[in-house]
């Protein structure tokens, strides 16, 4: 196993995330697309350090103290995802929300917005 | 005793100041009495004052500070002073929006907690120190917005997308910084640059990353669809918060690579300045033709504020063509967002008192307000003029160019300058000339009054309002002065037309 195969697997798997995150429409598919996202910058880390700095610890304080409150973060997501559209699922807005929500579209609402609400 | 107080705590002065605010908040959290929250909005004004104050006392009595986690210059001083004193607004607002909301005083703690998070956001030098308070910062500042929105059940989806799409940005952040430290070992830009690694492709690989990272968190065209989305559906206090403590933390973090663009400019600049061009031409004229085709006021700031975002490319644009200097950039970053905040808050709070008195944000809100309340429709006007500041970018370009000798890139910047001008200068006499125009006697009799003479604006507003109305005009008389090269001097300093801070930057 040599450094570019490392590199190249952290990258596809970087790729397959923000693939994942701009193609897919459920949250669900989003939040595990980003998990690629994190993962990839895991192995880059490791690898990186493994192969180059002699297992140097900078690195692993890195991915621990980062992974932290990005999880923390994407955690207060979730929860505030689900606790709202399941208490709200009688406003039409909601509605399947949680299957529909696609982070970018290229329509013309997205685009310009809305007048009318 | 406090000088050495000081000396310990260099640069932490203001972050510690606003710490002790929040523990002492913390424990009237659960409180519903109103003197209590009135007693928070003091404590929280007064902390947020001291900050600022003990920011600059820091810098003006100890200088420079560096270490391998922070660097603490006057670039920082200068955004931390913006960040503060957007964030007394901020805090105006909340107060005037959310008072009777039970959960008022842990929103005041958040919003502190952010203002902290965005300092260290400020100060951060070394990679790790930037992306942990990137997250928390995050963290923070979605806990405010969802906080401020717990009475406004339309915003949840669109909450979570904005959210989603600043994790997907704070996601990759955390990817280029693994590329940059894997292929360079260094754990700082500055680093990098000084050593000159960035011929490396697998470093310019990451740096990319991370620069695009920004760009998806700032919600430039094409991802603008969750910002523009929310801004239309959010409760009156989360757009200030997102305009004037979410961007900027996006705006400080772009800050962050000022010296790697210098370094590519001198390498490769007719490509890095193709980049910025083309994004910020897409930014600028798109926000000001969306601004353009809508009526919601709302919008049309949320529009014009996005456009705003493109100049600070459109500056590193320049700059890669080599018009003009890294000290001339962090300068234009500077007035930019500080025009921004004196002209948005006192605009935005005439829109929110019409759009709460008439229950829609339409623009034609304001037909008529000229007649109806004659002072803040002056106010506005002179508000809204106040974003032809812009025409000192062209100053500048034309100042040390001549047109003939000029180079593809460099004319590029100019006409791209000179069509956002004029598609901006629209938007402005459109919001003016509403206020000239009579309210709809047809509006009148079918029921719905579009005219502006039913609402009273409390008396605070009004001071508000000439506040920023004051600070405009000294802005004026002090950029006519530079046009007509007359010079004032305060202590050896020339305060006019801005070069007070051009020279602390070269300083």
């Amino acid at each position: 196993m040599s450094l570019q195969f490392v590199f190249c697997f952290s990258f596809l798997l970087f790729l397959l995330g923000l693939f994942g995150v701009l193609y897919r429409v459920d949250i669900v598919s989003i939040l595990i697309s980003l998990q690629f996202i994190v993962i990839s910058s895991i192995v880059n880390f490791l690898s990186f350090s493994y192969f180059l700095y002699q297992d140097a610890t900078w690195a692993i304080v890195f991915i621990f103290l980062g992974i932290i409150p990005l999880y923390l973060l994407m955690f207060c997501m979730v929860f505030y995802s689900y606790s709202s559209f399941n208490n709200l699922s009688s406003n039409p807005d909601n509605i399947s929300v949680v299957n529909n929500f696609r982070l970018f579209e290229l329509s013309k609402s997205d685009w310009w917005g809305e007048d009318d609400l | 005793m406090i000088f050495s107080i000081f000396s310990k705590t260099n640069p932490f002065c203001s972050i510690i100041v606003l710490s002790i605010a929040i523990v002492i908040m913390i424990f009237f959290g659960i409180s519903k009495k109103k003197w209590i929250k009135k007693f928070t909005i003091v404590l929280a004004a007064a902390s947020l004052t001291a900050a600022l104050l003990a920011n600059i006392y820091n810098f003006a009595a100890l200088g420079n500070f560096s270490s391998h986690l922070v660097s603490f210059e006057i670039l920082q001083v200068v955004e931390i002073t913006i960040i503060l004193f957007g964030a007394l607004n901020i805090l105006f607002f909340i107060s005037a929006n959310n008072i009777e909301n039970e959960h008022f005083i842990k929103i005041l703690i958040l919003l502190l907690f952010s203002v902290y998070c965005i300092i260290f956001i400020i100060i951060s030098k070394n990679f790790l120190l930037i992306f942990l308070s990137l997250c928390t910062f995050l963290i923070s500042i979605f806990q405010l917005v969802t906080s401020l929105n717990t009475r406004w059940s339309t915003g949840a989806k669109y909450i979570s997308r904005f959210f989603m799409s600043s994790s997907l940005a704070a996601a990759m952040v955390f990817f280029g910084f693994s590329v940059t430290y894997g292929s360079t070992d260094f754990r700082n830009f500055r680093q990098i640059v000084e050593s000159e690694v960035l011929l490396n492709p697998i470093a310019i690989a990451g740096i990319i990353i991370f620069g695009v990272a920004i760009y998806l968190y700032l919600f430039l065209f094409p991802f603008q669809g969750p910002y523009l989305k929310l801004m239309r559906r959010c409760e009156y206090s989360s757009l200030p918060v997102v305009w004037f403590l979410y961007f900027p933390a996006g705006i400080f973090l772009l800050g962050k690579l000022n010296e790697v663009i210098f370094y590519i400019k001198e390498n490769c600049n007719i490509y890095a300045a193709a980049i910025f061009v083309a994004l910020s031409f897409i930014c600028i004229v798109f926000g000001n033709i969306g601004a353009a085709r809508t009526t919601s006021m709302r919008r049309i700031f949320s529009f014009i504020f996005l456009s705003f975002n493109g100049i600070y490319l459109l500056n590193y644009g320049a700059l890669s063509a080599g018009f003009i200097s890294i000290e001339t950039v962090q300068w234009l970053n500077i007035v930019n967002l500080s025009i921004l905040a004196i002209s948005f808050f006192p605009a935005y709070s005439i829109a929110v008192n019409i759009e709460k008195s008439k229950g829609s944000d339409s623009a034609f809100g304001i037909r008529g307000f000229l007649r109806s309340n004659t002072y803040l429709s002056i106010n506005l006007i002179i508000i809204l003029l106040s974003w032809f500041y812009y025409i000192e970018l062209f100053a500048i370009y034309f100042r040390e160019w001549n047109l003939l000798e000029m180079d593809i890139s460099n004319l590029a910047v100019l006409i791209l300058a000179g069509i956002s001008f004029i598609f901006l200068a629209v938007n402005i006499f459109r919001l003016i000339i509403i206020q000239f125009l009579k309210s709809s006697k047809e509006n009148s009799r079918s029921g719905t009054d579009d005219s502006t003479n039913s609402i009273v604006f409390p008396k605070f507003y009004y001071i508000y309002i000439s506040f920023f109305t004051v600070i405009v005009l000294i802005m004026l008389a002090a950029a006519i002065l530079r046009i007509l090269n007359v010079e004032i001097f305060v202590s050896g300093f020339e305060i006019t037309g801005g070069k007070f801070l051009e020279y602390l930057m070269a300083k």
